[in-house]
């Protein structure tokens, strides 16, 4: 059985303006001991999927439909009293740009005691015997415990963080763009942790992140979003390597690489659609350089394109000349929008 | 004239902050010195590209700033076009250089005053430097947005930056930067506020740009693909001096010192057939305010020995187009 399941998961946002249809019936599985790189550009909802799951929504958000089923437990069907019960034992998140998410007038040890003692019903010492455990666990001084967050430098809060989302034993971690605000040696390191830590104790992860590089190093699965849709999912090996929908193509063309200075950066003009107003059909469509007349009409759904590996466009079979076609700058100079 | 000339030449230079030990006493007796740029020198030529690469807090912006004469050095000497910048202080000397060095800011959302139309944003340099008539300015204005591909210009001018989008934004940031047609252009992070899939775009316009302007540009930034992408040369720096520089390909392809080959092999390969290595680097960048003696590195550095901790290194070439700072070479 599968740890995390996720049916159609519809969750909009009301507006003055109308409703932002951010996630808009998204389906994904996650094993146990599995890690997931949820992966697309800002405003492609994939924070909103996260805070989805563990339900820490915004005010005007609100779920339109779908299921979160987690541990064979429908979660939408819990009650607020009941997720608060989930939090931190079951499923923790590591929130987008953790480093300020520590309280700055306590020292660190306290957001340590408030979980154990309040969340995991430890006495005082018990809880203090676990946080030094888990200091140690992440590779931080146990002085540094009685230290401020301000004492802390960018890498050593995030550790702090993702101490205490271990701290109750979760099954799942959600994190969101956990090392965005690094630099890249300290985010190497978070990195090397968080992937220790999670073989360890075969926790399973969430990676929210817009860097395809770092799914590349930690994770087992991927699933790309664009505008609140996923349009690609498979192994890690199927996206990087045989993507097969062209805006995964048109990704991995924009991205530098450090290793191969020839390579010549391509990126896909236009911006992503107003999602009060999505277009009919492919929501890449106005993008796409290889849209047909059908894209614009109806709605491609996920196909598999080799088992485990799925993408949502209509082009499928023809998908080795698009793969061809992708790596040419010409292809995706003029695109009518 | 000699055809190698160096528009940018920097000798020793130096940025020290005094910061105050109490945040509630200012003129605190004990005042510290924080050398975010501590005697650093390069030169560039004409036309060419430069990186300045590093973690936070390197002093990457502030080198930048110095040689937009945005932050006046502590000590060294710049010379700009052959002329000392320390005598640069008149008025009118001031707004010449400024015309001629021109700033590409980070953050395209909150560079642009949000009142301000793109007409308006971008007539502003020219109210300040341009002795033309309006419809010559307006006729410039026209001219660069078509130069940054915001096409049809009709479609833009009468835009607020909240119609924009970041790709956009970005664009005219850059068009006003060059606006004033200066020979000097520094790009800081120009591309990380934007999303991946347009950054590209963003770059290619640059590169372009530069070249057909013959503009001489550093780009700062802490993205060594990036740099590696858009610059001849590179300067890695690490808490206010230079650790290593040379040719871009050279110095990335074959890094020599310490700290430059754990920058390297720290960047996540999009390649899931290769794993990162664990870096060995260990500790943390020391305060700038209190330095070790010998070599800066010294404190994280795995082959550092008895000498590092005593004398520091002086950068030196290991070829014509490659200069390390370290006693252990080879």
């Amino acid at each position: 059985m599968a740890l995390l399941k996720i049916e159609d998961l519809k969750i909009y946002y009301r507006s003055s303006a109308g409703i932002t249809q951010a996630v808009d019936g998204i389906s994904f599985k996650l094993e146990e001991g599995q890690s997931l790189g949820l992966v697309g550009e800002s405003g492609c909802g994939k924070t909103t999927v996260a805070r989805g799951i563990i339900r820490v929504m915004d005010k005007n958000a609100f779920i339109a439909g779908g299921k979160v089923i987690f541990n064979g437990k429908d979660l939408f069907g819990f009650s607020e009293d009941q997720m608060r019960c989930m939090r931190w034992k079951d499923l923790s998140l590591i929130p987008q740009a953790a480093m300020n998410s520590l309280n700055p007038v306590y020292p660190v040890i306290d957001a340590f005691n408030e979980i154990l003692i309040l969340k995991g019903g430890m006495d005082t010492d018990s809880a203090k015997k676990r946080a030094k455990e888990l200091f140690l666990m992440v590779g931080l001084d146990l002085k540094r415990l009685y230290h401020y967050p301000h004492e802390f430098s960018g890498g050593m809060k995030q550790r702090a963080i993702i101490a205490l989302a271990l701290a109750l034993n979760p099954k799942l971690i959600i994190a969101d763009e956990p090392v965005t605000a690094l630099d890249v040696i300290v985010q190497n390191q978070v990195l090397m942790e968080l992937k220790k830590l999670r073989e360890k104790l075969r926790v399973s992860l969430i990676m929210i992140t817009h860097d395809i590089s770092v799914v590349a190093q930690t994770c087992d699965i991927i699933a790309v979003m664009y505008a609140g849709k996923i349009v690609e999912k498979g192994t890690v090996f199927d996206i990087l390597k045989n993507a097969a929908h062209p805006y995964t193509l048109g990704l991995e063309n924009a991205f530098p690489n450090l290793k191969n200075a020839n390579k010549s950066l391509i990126s896909i003009e236009g911006s992503p659609p107003d999602l009060i107003n999505p277009p009919n059909g492919c929501r890449f469509a106005p993008r796409c350089p290889f849209q047909i007349k059908d894209c614009r009409q109806e709605e491609p759904k996920l196909i598999e394109v080799n088992p485990g590996h799925y993408s949502a466009c209509f082009m499928m079979s023809e998908i080795e000349n698009i793969r061809k076609k992708a790596k040419e700058t010409e292809t995706w100079i003029k695109i009518d929008a | 004239m000699d055809k190698n000339r160096c528009l940018i030449k920097v000798k020793e230079l130096k940025k020290h902050f005094t910061v105050s030990h109490n945040l509630f006493k200012q003129s605190s007796k004990k005042s510290n010195v924080l050398k975010a740029v501590d005697g650093i020198s390069f030169e560039i030529a004409h036309g060419n590209s430069l990186g300045l690469a590093g973690e936070s807090g390197c002093g990457k912006t502030t080198t930048g700033k110095m040689l937009l004469k945005l932050y006046e050095p502590t000590g060294g000497k710049y010379f700009f076009n052959d002329i000392d910048t320390s005598n640069i202080y008149k008025k009118e000397d001031i707004k010449n250089f400024r015309k001629k060095a021109q700033l590409m800011f980070q953050n395209p959302f909150e560079a642009i005053n949000p009142r301000f139309t793109v007409r308006r944003a971008l007539m502003e340099p020219l109210i300040i430097h341009h002795n033309g008539s309006n419809k010559e300015k307006e006729d410039l204005v026209a001219y660069i947005l078509n130069k940054v591909k915001l096409q049809p210009v009709k479609n833009f001018l009468e835009k607020y930056p909240h119609q924009l989008s970041g790709g956009q934004l970005q664009r005219i940031v850059l068009a006003r930067a060059l606006i004033t047609n200066p020979i000097f252009l520094v790009a800081d992070e120009p591309v990380s506020m934007l999303d991946v899939s347009i950054r590209a775009g963003v770059l290619n316009l640059m590169r372009k740009i530069a070249h057909e302007m013959k503009l001489t540009t550093v780009y700062i930034s802490h993205d060594l693909s990036l740099i590696r992408y858009m610059c001849h040369e590179i300067v890695i720096m690490y808490l206010g001096k230079i650790v290593e520089m040379g040719l871009t390909d050279e110095v990335i392809e074959n890094p020599h010192h310490p700290y430059t080959q754990a920058l390297i092999a720290a960047v996540p390969v999009t390649d899931p057939e290769i794993k990162n290595e664990e870096i060995k680097i260990k500790n943390y960048v020391p305060s700038p305010i209190d330095l070790p003696p010998g070599c800066i590195f010294q404190n994280r550095c795995p082959i550092a020995t008895e000498i590092c901790f005593r004398i520091e290194p002086k950068i030196s070439k290991i070829n014509e187009k490659h200069q390390v700072a370290c006693h252990h070479i080879n």
